[in-house]
């Protein structure tokens, strides 16, 4: 059976605020909507008082999207972020979609970006862009490239989930990426506080453990970098042609004084950007550290632990799959 | 396209704020080493700068009428676009023989006009490399749609399509060889706006023309304040500025509206137009669906 063939329609959620930015989005968000056969909403969140101008400029936007199929057009009045993240708390099973704002090149120094505000609220995926990437390599109508960044720091595996969920929906094929950082002195130190894999062999094998976990169903690839993250990661995805970058929401979003944005790390991905916050904030994947992985893997021969496994597995389904339960069961 | 009265600094400065910058810095530079230095070397002759500036003058004239004829060539052809739809769909409606109590021969002309609606619609698609298939599902129905997919030219092909239409009224003998000819060359004018459209598309204004002003406004900005500093003295930099960002900004503005099919707010408005093309085509076929007509946002009309 077709892996496309098991599958209902995705649904997206194209937060809009009448920007260019927005409005240059169109074309990918199209393209995403006809290879996925995704229903389309466009949502817009108005302050008070503007509903009619908000409404006639809703009418307006992404006019082409009344002839398609599944399409409809949300107008809710409130604040930006918690508008957006209620809208998309019932709607579970779906993907957000934020542009990123026009860029002023004038200082902004209270500026704190929507999108990572949105993205620490709301519990679907988000599919965005970051400013300085230019020329989004075209969604190819099946097949393509998929990739997922592992930090090694992870307790979750949402976005790998997400990660093989898209490539299986798109006949693509999974690249598991890892960049390992250059020797020095302070990995000594960060040995003693971090899970993260060091060297080339444990990152290996930390891979191999996830790349398990998804399935036969999905080509997986796994690469390892080695060298400054944010430059290895874009030369890892060049390599690897990747169309969309699936990462932890974690990892995509940096904290700072008062505000947040998005990591540094991922400024030269040449990449659609999906990031994935965790369903269940509770639960965790129980991803092991490499010595503990043997232990697993006899467990995981036990039916109850399977049983188990294909419970959280089913609870947790993406915004993609309709039927999870072969999925993340121990291989 | 842009329709607001007034168009924000705030719209030019991401294009402009680099060479600004940096030409502020030499222009205080200057100013501070005249005034505070005594380096009177540093003057110059305002006399020939402004000779340059008048050649200057010229070819940024050029270029800005070159940019502006790709626009207005654009918007002129969408307007064609817009009369060839609806004599193609009158002569659909009233050209044809058609029996109204025969439901094939109704289908046939009524989905002659939707065709051209699809037409429409797919060349904006094409123009500006957007996936046009849902739309065209809404419009023609997933399984015409889908027989579309193989084509790399979408429009092309609708154009056959409804060539083929045509075709087979004349042999259902809904249209004589006349009348057929003169449906006929309809179709060809819109062959022809749509290859004009691919040619602006594909065609950009010759390198020279956007390079050598944009390297001459930059030459001629680092010699004003050089002219200007015996005169001026510290307050250089104020007058440097205004005239390097007027040149800079007319430099910049001529480069924006020279593509006028990338899906920027200096495009020819193609979603309100061909939306208003539905709306017509729709009425003359009496269907009047509750689309909304195309507003302009913010100033902005797409």
């Amino acid at each position: 059976m077709s892996p496309m063939s098991h599958t209902a329609n995705p649904h997206l959620i194209f937060a809009t605020n009448f920007s260019e930015a927005c409005h240059a989005a169109i074309p990918m968000v199209a393209q995403w909507v006809d290879s996925l056969q995704a229903k389309l909403t466009l949502l817009h969140v108005h302050g008070r008082g503007a509903q009619a101008q908000a409404s006639r400029a809703l009418d307006s936007f992404f006019a082409e999207s009344a002839h398609y199929p599944h399409s409809d057009r949300q107008l809710l009045s409130g604040a930006t972020a918690a508008g957006i993240a209620e809208f998309c708390s019932q709607h579970p099973q779906s993907m957000l979609v934020m542009p990123p704002s026009v860029r002023t090149y004038l200082p902004r120094p209270f500026h704190s970006s929507l999108r990572t505000e949105v993205l620490r609220q709301v519990t679907t995926p988000m599919l965005t862009m970051l400013p300085d990437t230019y020329a989004v390599p075209e969604l190819p109508k099946t097949g393509g490239r998929v990739a997922c960044w592992i930090t090694g720091d992870e307790t979750r595996l949402d976005h790998v989930r997400e990660a093989a969920s898209l490539a299986r929906q798109r006949d693509a094929e999974l690249h598991l990426l890892f960049v390992l950082p250059e020797v020095s002195e302070g990995l000594m130190l960060e040995a003693l506080y971090s899970e993260r894999p060091l060297a080339e062999p444990a990152a290996m094998q930390r891979l191999d453990d996830i790349a398990a976990r998804v399935g036969d169903d999905v080509r997986v690839r796994i690469q390892i970098g080695t060298g400054d993250t944010q430059r290895t990661l874009a030369k890892l995805l060049r390599q690897c042609r990747a169309q969309t970058l699936v990462v932890d929401r974690d990892t995509a979003v940096r904290k700072r004084l008062l505000r947040t944005s998005f990591a540094s790390a991922l400024r030269e991905s040449p990449c659609l950007l999906i990031c994935v916050p965790p369903r269940f904030k509770q639960q965790n994947d129980l991803l092991p550290p490499p010595n503990a992985r043997q232990a697993l893997e006899e467990k995981a021969q036990r039916p109850s632990l399977v049983v188990a496994r294909r419970a959280i597995a089913q609870s947790r389904r993406s915004w993609l799959a309709a039927d999870w339960s072969s999925d993340f069961v121990p291989a | 396209m842009i329709l607001r009265d007034s168009i924000p600094l705030q719209r030019l400065w991401p294009r402009t704020y680099k060479r600004l910058l940096v030409l502020v810095a030499f222009d205080c530079a200057v100013a501070a080493l005249y005034v505070f230095g005594d380096w009177h070397w540093l003057s110059l002759d305002a006399l020939p700068l402004g000779t340059l500036g008048s050649a200057l003058t010229i070819f940024l004239a050029f270029r800005a009428n070159a940019a502006y004829g790709r626009w207005w060539e654009a918007r002129q052809l969408w307007g064609q676009l817009v009369n060839t739809s609806r004599a193609l769909s009158r002569q659909a409606l009233t050209a044809l023989d058609v029996d109204t109590a025969n439901p094939q021969q109704v289908a046939l002309r009524n989905d002659i006009v939707m065709h051209q609606i699809a037409f429409v619609h797919a060349l904006r698609c094409h123009l500006r490399k957007q996936n046009p298939f849902p739309e065209l599902a809404g419009v023609l129905g997933r399984a015409q749609t889908d027989a579309l997919r193989g084509y790399g030219n979408v429009p092309n092909a609708l154009t056959l399509r409804m060539a083929e239409q045509l075709q087979q009224a004349r042999e259902l003998g809904m249209l004589d060889s006349l009348r057929w000819s003169s449906l006929d060359s309809s179709l060809t004018t819109l062959a022809n706006i749509q290859g004009s459209c691919e040619r602006i598309k594909n065609t950009p204004l010759p390198r020279q023309f956007s390079s050598l002003p944009r390297v001459l406004v930059d030459a001629y900005c680092w010699l004003v304040p050089l002219a200007l500093v015996a005169g001026l003295g510290i307050f250089t930099p104020v007058a440097s500025a205004l005239i390097s960002f007027t040149l800079i900004a007319i430099d910049t503005a001529s480069g924006a509206i020279e593509d006028p099919f990338e899906n920027t707010v200096n495009d020819t408005p193609m979603t309100a137009l061909s939306r208003g093309i539905e709306l017509t085509l729709r009425e003359m076929l009496d269907q009047r669906k509750a689309l909304p007509e195309v507003r302009a946002i913010d100033g902005f009309v797409y």
